[in-house]
Formats: C-alpha cells, sequence, structure tokens
C-alpha cells in the first residue's frame, strides 16, 4: 500500500464521516424506553418457573402422579435384581463358560446379600440413591411440563 | 423536576448519541434500538451517581460500544471469518473482491442527501470492514485498541479499514488529489 495514497484517503473520508454528526433515534425509542424502565416485568407463567413456585394444587397433583411412577421405578428395579440374580445362578453354563459370567453371578450374589441383611452404610447410600433419583424426577417433571405447554402455547 | 423527569431530559439529551453508536456498529436499526434501550436500562440503575457526571457521555458511549461489539460477537461470528478469508489469500485481485463496484452513488442510493449518502455507504460496508472503521473514526480508538477490542492481528485491523475506506471512495466517488490539495 501507497503510505501517501493511504493519506489521501483517510482524509477524504475522514472529511465525509466528520460531517455526518449524530443519526436521530427513532421517535418511538424514548417512549419505549421508559415504558421498560417503570413498568415492571410480567409476570412468567406457572410452567415456565421452578416447581416450587406452582400454583399448591399442580403441586399435589404432580407430587401424587411422581410418587406412583416413583414406586413403579423402584418396584421394577427390585423385580429386575431379584429377576437377574435368580436366573444368574440358575443357569450355571454360563458360570462355566465365561470370566464375565462369574464375575456377575458373585456380584448378582453380593447384591442379593447385602439385600438380605443391609448394614448403616448400604442404608445412607440407598437413602442417597432414592433422594437423587427423586430430585431427578421432580426435575424431569417440570422440564416435560414445560416443554409440553410451551409447545401447546405457541 | 422529579427523578423521573430528570432521567427523561438525560434520555431525550443522549439517545441520538448512544442510537447513533449502536447503529453504526450494528448497521441494523432493531439491534440498535435494543442496545440503546439496554444501555438507557443500565444508566437508570446508577442514575443516582451518573447525572451529575461529567464523564456520563463517555460512559454511555462505552457501555453501547461494548454492547454493540458484545452483540456482533455472539451473533455474527462469521464476519470474521469471511473477512480472515481474505487477509490470509494475500493477493490483491482477492482484496479486490471485496471493493463494490464504482457506481454511481446517485444510482445506488436514491435521491439521499450527502449525509444519507454517505451513512448508507457506511452501513452497506461488510461488518469486517464497518466495525474497526467506526471504532477508529467515530469512538476515536487506536489500531491497537481495535485489534484488543475484535482479537484480530493489528495488521488486519490496518487492512480493514483500508478497504473500508477505500469501499466508501468507490462509493462516494471521492476525489483524492483535490482532497489532498485542500488539507496541504
Amino acid at each position: 500500500m501507497d503510505p501517501q495514497y493511504e493519506k489521501q484517503l483517510e482524509a477524504a473520508v475522514r472529511r465525509e464521516l466528520d460531517a455526518l454528526g449524530e443519526l436521530a433515534a427513532p421517535p418511538e425509542l424514548a417512549g419505549r424506553i421508559l415504558r421498560a424502565i417503570h413498568q415492571p416485568a410480567a409476570p412468567l407463567p406457572w410452567w415456565r418457573q421452578s416447581w416450587v413456585a406452582w400454583p399448591g394444587a399442580l403441586r399435589l397433583v404432580s407430587l401424587a402422579g411422581l410418587f406412583a411412577v416413583f414406586c413403579g421405578l423402584c418396584y421394577a428395579a427390585l423385580l429386575l435384581v431379584q429377576g437377574f440374580a435368580g436366573w444368574s445362578q440358575s443357569s450355571g453354563w454360563l458360570a462355566q463358560m465365561t470370566t464375565l459370567g462369574r464375575v456377575t453371578e458373585r456380584l448378582a450374589g453380593t447384591v442379593v446379600a447385602v439385600l438380605g441383611h443391609p448394614g448403616p452404610g448400604f442404608m445412607f447410600a440407598a437413602a442417597l440413591l432414592i433422594f437423587t433419583v427423586w430430585t431427578a424426577c421432580l426435575g424431569l417433571l417440570t422440564a416435560y411440563v414445560r416443554l409440553v405447554l410451551r409447545t401447546v402455547t405457541n | 423536576m422529579t427523578d423521573a423527569q430528570q432521567f427523561e431530559a438525560f434520555l431525550h439529551n443522549y439517545q441520538n448519541m448512544v442510537y447513533s453508536t449502536a447503529m453504526r456498529l450494528t448497521a441494523n436499526q432493531s439491534e440498535a434500538e435494543d442496545i440503546t434501550q439496554e444501555v438507557f436500562l443500565r444508566a437508570y440503575e446508577r442514575f443516582a451517581e451518573l447525572q451529575h457526571s461529567p464523564t456520563v457521555g463517555g460512559w454511555l458511549k462505552t457501555v453501547a460500544t461494548n454492547l454493540s461489539l458484545n452483540h456482533l460477537s455472539r451473533y455474527r461470528s462469521r464476519w470474521s471469518f469471511f473477512s480472515e478469508l481474505f487477509v490470509s489469500s494475500g493477493d490483491e485481485e482477492a482484496a479486490e473482491a471485496q471493493f463494490p463496484a464504482a457506481d454511481d452513488p446517485r444510482e445506488t442510493f436514491g435521491d439521499m442527501d450527502r449525509r444519507e449518502l454517505v451513512e448508507a455507504a457506511l452501513q452497506a460496508l461488510p461488518p469486517a470492514q464497518r466495525v474497526p472503521l467506526v471504532l477508529h473514526h467515530f469512538e476515536g480508538l487506536r489500531y491497537e485498541e481495535i485489534a484488543r477490542r475484535l482479537r484480530i492481528s493489528l495488521g488486519k485491523v490496518k487492512i480493514d479499514i483500508f478497504r473500508g475506506r477505500e469501499a466508501l471512495r468507490r462509493k462516494l466517488q471521492l476525489r483524492l488529489k483535490e482532497e489532498t490539495s485542500d488539507i496541504l
């Protein structure tokens, strides 16, 4: 780039830009800004708020539904564990054929033994697990309701 | 005068300046209006300390510039990429490809007056050229500061500003020799 040409170009453009001054803001902009400042924001609909802010009746209904789903999940998990333990013990061919089978058999046996004689550590871990699953279910329920209602209202 | 009236007067005094900054950087009216609103919402929160400050104009300009640049980097990250393509190629032919044709400005922009014509030509520039040019000419930033703010190299800032000026010269059919004799 030629420095002399650059200087000439800069001077020419600067002269044009310096003559511009300020742009006029749209006439309605000041009113819009003042309204935004003085009017409190419209509250969000209940389904876009967190679960604790939902109406009381909806919270009760959702809790009851969630409790039923949660109990169903726990029962299904228990059945699955028991069924798997029984299956791995009865199918001796699996244990004889692979190492994986032996490990699985021992693991299932341990689970059954622990379930039969729960200690304090197990109780604590189980309570923690239940709490985690419970809060996860609650979060999923809130997200699901929000998603469904947003789709419906749009 | 109540606080609300004072703020309204403050708003009317500075809205054109804030809007101009946002509009020239974003080249989009609705985005510029949103940014202007955001600037004054922030100013309202600090109005007690701002209203008697001698540097309130600078504060508003800085906030408007920062919000505009944030907006551009958030929603238009592609512009630097496209500009980078031309810089990396390095040849003059590629640089020429960005310049608009030397058309008749009256033909392009209709019956605007000179200021409207220049404003329209400025806003028609690609963001990669317009943003550094506006930061340099209107916000008074040095090339090094522009490079830091836009996170690009100093060389790229110089090239983009040169290209922007060259595009304006072509669009507006500026005569450099006459300008040179005027300034000498």
